[in-house]
């Protein structure tokens, strides 16, 4: 209403000024309002924690990154170990026949 | 968060090269077979812990026989060359290719009469106890009949005669 009223005189500037000094704000502010306002504007900023990012951190905690390095060169060690002894019994058998083949001339019949 | 990322990195890294180390420690044995003149004989030497000395007297008995052995393929070839010849040019069966099959049966008796006999020598070389286990290993390979053992390996890629 006092906006609408208002007119541009200067007369009417000085009782808008008189006004504005005289407004007083009575409302308290509710605990922790501060923190509260600068909490709200950092969720806004900072992008929303999904379940990947939470998986992610938790990889990148020293200890657990210790127990997955760990993890890993036991895994990259049993990997090679396994996959050796099965070239090593394919390389055995593959020699076996060879060998049946260069004393048993009727090899090729079995 | 840096720190967590460059320990599982390093763990990878270990993981990738203990993989490769590991493969090529346990693989290394038999990687020198293969790169080794003989492969066969190096194999018959690492699978029957022959020492360097009985090795040698098997190296030799070996060479031995191959000589003979390439006579009796020579044979073979001969008789089953003929066998086919006849074969193709009849329609029934003559008195002739008779007596070629009794031949060709007589020709394999005998070979494998000498192979069984190169294996006994063999394995009077090894210790008592891998001489019995040649023995019973090739036993299985030599006396068994085709429709038993059906996945072997043609000989003449590597028989060599």
């Amino acid at each position: 209403m006092l906006l609408l009223n208002m007119d541009p005189s200067h007369k009417e500037d000085e009782k808008l000024q008189h006004l504005l000094q005289e407004w007083k704000v009575n409302e308290t502010v509710p605990p922790r309002f501060q923190e509260r306002v600068w909490q709200r504007v950092e969720d806004a900023e900072t992008p929303t924690r999904t379940s990947m990012s939470w998986f992610t951190a938790l990889f990148m905690r020293p200890a657990f990154a210790t127990v997955t390095a760990t993890v890993l060169l036991l895994g990259g060690l049993a990997i090679g170990y396994v996959r050796a002894n099965h070239d090593s019994a394919q390389w055995n058998e593959q020699l076996a026949h060879r060998y049946v083949a260069l004393v048993n001339p009727y090899a090729h019949e079995q | 968060m840096k720190r967590g990322l460059l320990i599982i990195l390093i763990g990878l890294a270990l993981g990738v090269a203990g993989g490769f180390a590991a493969y090529f420690a346990r693989t290394a044995p038999q990687r020198a077979i293969l790169c080794s003149d003989e492969p066969e004989m190096a194999w018959l030497k690492n699978e029957f812990h022959l020492t360097d000395a009985q090795f040698t007297t098997v190296q030799k008995m070996h060479e031995h026989y191959l000589e003979h052995c390439a006579e009796y393929c020579r044979r073979i070839a001969a008789t089953n060359e003929l066998i086919r010849a006849r074969i193709s040019s009849t329609s029934e069966m003559t008195p002739e290719l008779q007596q070629l099959f009794a031949g060709a049966a007589e020709l394999r008796a005998e070979c494998q009469a000498h192979m069984l006999e190169h294996c006994l020598a063999v394995s009077r070389e090894m210790s008592p106890l891998q001489g019995k286990r040649y023995l019973a290993w090739v036993q299985d390979q030599i006396l068994v009949m085709p429709h038993e053992q059906p996945d072997s390996e043609s000989p003449h890629a590597a028989h060599g005669h």
